[in-house]
């Protein structure tokens, strides 16, 4: 008998074992396009939760960016159609005033809170000086406002206001889109804050602990329930958090008789088809393809490239779903040590020849092919070749090893004792051409890069050991620049850069993220005229100056920039997919015609 | 025994004081600034003032007392000050601390240290040249007392004739210049005597009694303290931790606890069985499949699972996704709900069970193999009781003992939960909480978990003791008497 056992388990693995994958040329068994769900009802996929929806805390969490865009409103939205900023809860962009310091606003008439009153400039005040609060905990928002001075009620037009700025600064009004509006009512029923100005907040000397009723209730507002209990929760957004399981799911329903169903609009920013959209957070890789498999998810901006490449060869869930590889603004880069001295790091990139013939040896197109599989953009430089400033003349350096020996003979580098490795002289001392290589120990392509990296580089006689570090730990050694180079990427959005936290040298020794120590005098002051000129058209030569400048310069060698997976359900028409975040509009998927069983569909 | 129950438990309370303070400092040593790493979530985004920044994090720092010395006592030289730590700016600190080792003289320190500072940061925001800055950025890294005054006397060469420099940067230059002369004739002697600093106020003791009266609360802005049942708040989720874990940990000892259930209920039998076969075909059969079994690492087990019993190519049996209420109408009764529920709970069990098997089974193998020719089990035999009784009736209960010390490390491994499981079959445990916690330097979530494993180890351990006075009546807990 257990002979028997024996045999049929062998067998049965044995079966299981030569099951080949589904071949794309065989009729499916599985759901045709009738047997779609009819549900009005959206279910995305998302890799993480958001660490919280707090009104005022987390400015810098994109999945909190993503969410507020369907539960809460701004008076500038970012137009992620035609990459540019949009009204939202003012009539049009502001009139700016001769000086570039006075922006006047005028709030729409339509828009109501969920307890029916409307939108007034007093819940704009609320809000801004609530930001300004020293009080409130949003070390990430602070620095986007810090530059508004005051805020002035327009004496004849009881919508109108205007905000005042401390200096030009081009942006000045796109600040406003990381902002939702609060209603007061809901958040300050005693208006605590009514008694202080945003004069009062900006003040250093300005001392919170002498105003305990303040400190009380600021005490309670910045209580992380407010941004995870759903009865805490409100916003002008055609949305409302209903439920939040966590890690697994939060879900957003639609609000009856919203104030956006009364425009008749069939704006993409002004539609609300869908009755719910619920996100689920799904981590692990397997589990996001088979989801996409069974039809369990509509759509997802971050399918592994992996599982996407694979979920495109099956015909089902061709049929089923549109999926697209989108370009986006972030870019991949190899940044080096330029200011060794401080750490005593080995000296090998404080020239700008060697740090080009690093470039020249770069497996950028390997990498791009091995690791991407082919799903990446090479780039040349600090500004997305998709950004309206892009320098064209910029074109991202090729392979070229001959160029590369050449320059690095130039700097003065020979393999003096003949073991493979080169040397040269600095300063009356031989130091060797040998630099470890950080990269965030966060997922296996970054290793994976660094050792093409390694490989690449090891032909021309220069040793980068690769030297994976834990998140914060790779944090860590870049602020106290006590590294030699270090792989990485820096996010970025269609709305232009502020250059000066990562290009400025003030945000070397300070505590920006200048960690290469690049820039002089006049990369400086190429972006303080950047930040200080509001005029779009006048920026861009300033903007491809400064491209020049950092790609003659090679701070980084500059990689690619990856791509959006995306996918959207065909059963949801207006599926457009865009390369600024959050990538997708859930809001205008509308559910569309579901084909009669044994319809022929092509998609 | 109940003497020895409350002889435990008054054990524990050190033991708890001592895990928790262990846990505590460690997570201090570890590298990474939890303000950083909170500043970088949700990528790193390319604006924002770096000025602005710097005050913004100053501000958090204090807020959440990562400004404050992290015990009661601290162990420096005699030179340094119990004050160190107030100095916000880290580089700057550190940088003043190597500098008080060179010099022995506090006060001057920290005259040169804030003079120096100050004159650095005018120089840079000022139109300086790059000569300039780039030696002054240097003298704020330099800590060796000849190698700075080379520095310096380069900065009289170059800077000192007033030309070079606006009113107010000389006026600092002549500040910091003239702190350096007594910087270099400190004592620093005084940096070889030991010396012992008292610090009334710490992370420590704001962790325990919050940062408002440590007798009566009050006063109180940011946290009440873990002895009044406040674990402190979650640094990424801004989160009370207590209600943050109490959501994961359910899961996590639901599986634990019921996985070691279904995995003793067939292991204590089939080791059993085995025992009795031993040596036979069943017995050589079973042994190399649960060994089989063994041999196969959780995290392809899992995967293999998924993508053969819930994949629409092979079998679909099983929902990929974890249960999730929200998918249920709301009108769903408990009994829909356990009914819904149980699908998803077929993988995530067997992946957490498959590997017990071995070692269970051969565990009990081996001990029943040792129990079943004593006299008890031959006077069994001899009574006539069958063999099935006699098995796991008489052999079975004896041969307990090994498996009694493996449960108690089962409670605190519930805690621990376990990441690859609770990551591919999405289940919201404790595991991946610890690792988000852990990647976030999230301490004070860290802390309480590895606080909250200790107690359960202590119970687990308590318990076990009694599970071994059930099972062998010849163990005595209470002290006899003579």
């Amino acid at each position: 008998m257990i002979r028997k056992i024996a045999w049929l388990l062998l067998v049965a693995t044995a079966w299981v074992a030569c099951q080949s994958p589904p071949d794309p040329t065989k009729e499916e068994k599985r759901p045709r396009p009738s047997d779609w769900s009819t549900e009005n009802k959206v279910s995305f996929h998302l890799k993480a939760e958001p660490n919280g929806l707090h009104p005022t805390h987390g400015l810098t969490d994109d999945l909190r960016y993503f969410m507020f865009n369907y539960t809460q409103m701004r008076l500038i939205q970012d137009d992620i159609i035609s990459n540019t900023i949009r009204p939202s809860l003012v009539r049009s962009l502001p009139e700016t005033s001769a000086d570039q310091l006075t922006f006047t606003y005028e709030l729409r008439e339509e828009p109501r809170w969920d307890d029916g009153t409307p939108l007034t400039i007093d819940d704009v005040l609320f809000t801004l000086k609530l930001h300004k609060c020293p009080l409130t905990n949003n070390p990430g928002a602070k620095p986007y406002i810090n530059n508004l001075k005051a805020f002035e009620p327009v004496a004849e037009n009881d919508r109108a206001f205007r905000l005042v700025m401390k200096q030009p600064y081009f942006q000045n009004v796109s600040f406003l889109v990381d902002f939702p509006i609060l209603q007061q009512s809901f958040h300050d029923p005693e208006n605590q804050l009514g008694d202080f100005t945003i004069a009062q907040f900006d003040d250093p000397k300005f001392r919170a602990s002498e105003y305990p009723q303040l400190v009380t209730w600021i005490n309670e507002h910045n209580d992380g329930k407010y941004g995870r209990n759903p009865d805490l929760m409100n916003g002008l957004g055609p949305y409302k958090i209903t439920s939040w399981n966590s890690d697994q799911s939060l879900t957003l329903q639609k609000k009856p008789g919203h104030w956006m169903d009364e425009l008749g609009d069939e704006s993409p920013f002004e539609s609300a088809y869908p009755g719910q959209i619920t996100f689920r957070f799904v981590e692990d890789p397997n589990a996001i393809l088979l989801q996409f498999k069974q039809q369990g998810f509509d759509g997802s901006t971050s399918i592994p490239v992996d599982q996407m490449l694979q979920l495109q060869q099956d015909p089902e869930f061709n049929r089923n779903y549109e999926s697209k590889f989108v370009p986006l603004y972030n870019y991949t880069f190899m940044g080096m040590n330029q200011k060794p001295e401080e750490k005593n790091r080995n000296p090998v990139f404080t020239d700008r020849l060697t740090r080009r013939a690093v470039a020249l040896l770069a497996p950028a197109d390997e990498i791009i092919q091995v690791l991407y599989q082919g799903h990446a953009n090479r780039i040349a430089g600090v500004v997305s070749p998709l950004k309206p400033d892009y320098n064209t003349e910029l074109k991202p350096l090729k392979r070229n090893a001959q160029r590369a020996t050449e320059l690095l003979k130039e700097a003065g580098w020979a393999d003096k004792d003949q073991d493979g490795i080169l040397e040269r002289t600095v300063a009356g001392k031989d130091i060797r051409f040998t630099f470890s290589l950080t990269y965030p120990a966060v997922s296996d392509r970054w290793k994976d890069m660094a050792r093409m990296f390694s490989e690449a580089l090891a032909e021309a006689g220069i040793e980068a050991v690769p030297e994976g570090l834990e998140f914060g730990n790779f944090v860590e050694k870049l602020s106290s620049h006590n590294f030699d180079a270090a792989l990485m990427s820096w996010s970025s959005q269609a709305r232009p850069d502020d250059f000066t936290q990562v290009w400025h040298t003030e945000s070397w020794s300070g505590s920006g993220s200048n960690f290469f120590g690049f820039g002089n005098a006049y990369s400086d002051s190429l972006i303080e005229a950047y930040r200080a000129t509001v005029d779009d058209d006048a920026r861009v030569p300033i903007s491809q100056a400064f491209q020049q400048f950092v790609f003659d310069d090679q701070p980084y060698v500059f990689l690619l920039a990856s791509r959006r997976r995306t996918a959207l359900h065909r059963r949801f028409e207006n599926r457009g997919m865009y390369s600024e975040k959050p990538g997708v509009l859930l809001n205008f998927l509308q559910l569309g015609e579901v084909a009669p069983r044994g319809a022929a569909f092509n998609p | 025994m109940l003497v020895y129950v409350l002889r435990r438990l008054m054990i524990a309370v050190p033991v708890m004081v001592a895990i928790s303070l262990g846990a505590f400092l460690l997570m201090n040593a570890m590298p990474g600034d939890p303000v950083d790493r909170w500043l970088a979530s949700g990528g790193n985004t390319l604006k924002s003032s770096p000025a602005a920044l710097q005050s913004e994090k100053q501000r958090i720092r204090s807020q959440l007392g990562l400004d404050l010395p992290l015990f009661y006592v601290s162990l420096a030289s005699w030179a340094h000050p119990d004050t160190l730590y107030k100095v916000t700016n880290a580089k700057k600190r550190i940088w003043m601390g190597r500098l008080l080792e060179n010099s022995g003289n506090w006060a001057a320190v920290e005259r040169f240290g804030h003079a120096a500072w100050a004159y650095a940061e005018g120089v840079q925001h000022s139109e300086q040249g790059e000569y300039l800055k780039k030696r002054l950025s240097r003298i704020v890294q330099i800590s060796d007392l000849s190698e700075m005054r080379q520095h310096l006397d380069s900065l009289y060469g170059k800077a000192s004739n007033g030309c070079l420099l606006s009113t107010d940067l000389c006026a600092h230059q002549v500040i910091f210049l003239e702190a350096f002369d007594n910087l270099a004739s400190g004592s620093q002697w005084k940096t070889w005597i030991p010396w012992v600093h008292f610090h009334r106020e710490n992370r420590y003791h704001r962790w325990l009694f919050g940062d408002g009266n440590w007798w009566t609360g009050k006063g109180g802005t940011h946290s009440k303290g873990l002895l009044r049942g406040d674990w402190g708040w979650s640094i990424r989720t801004r989160e009370p931790v207590g209600s943050r874990l109490m959501g994961r940990i359910g899961w996590s000892v639901f599986f634990t606890l019921l996985g070691i259930v279904l995995a003793l209920a067939i292991s204590l039998p089939l080791g059993a069985w085995m025992a009795r076969k031993a040596n036979r075909s069943f017995d050589r059969w079973t042994g190399a499949l649960v060994l089989l079994l063994y041999s196969i690492p959780v995290f392809v087990a899992a995967v293999a699972l998924l993508m053969l019993f819930a994949n629409p190519d092979y079998f679909s049996w099983f929902p990929v996704a974890f249960f999730d209420s929200d998918r249920l109408p709301p009108q769903a009764s408990t009994w829909d709900k356990l009914l819904a529920l149980l699908p998803h709970l077929v993988l995530p069990l067997v992946t957490y069970i498959y590997g017990a098997f071995a070692f269970l089974s051969r565990t009990i193998r081996i001990a029943v193999i040792e129990v079943l020719p004593a006299n008890f089990i031959q006077t069994a035999r001899a009574k006539g009781l069958s063999e099935p009784r006699i098995l796991f009736r008489h052999a079975l209960r004896n041969a307990l003992l090994p498996v009694v010390t493996i449960l108690a490390h089962v409670l605190p491994a519930a805690l621990g939960g376990s990441v690859l499981i609770e990551s591919i079959f999405s289940i919201p445990g404790m595991g991946r909480e610890m690792v988000m916690a852990v990647g976030y330097r999230d301490y004070p979530v860290v802390i309480a978990i590895v606080t909250l494993s200790g107690l359960f180890s202590i119970i687990g351990y308590l318990l076990a003791d009694l599970t071994y006075a059930w099972a062998d009546p010849r163990i005595r807990l209470s002290k006899t008497s003579a």
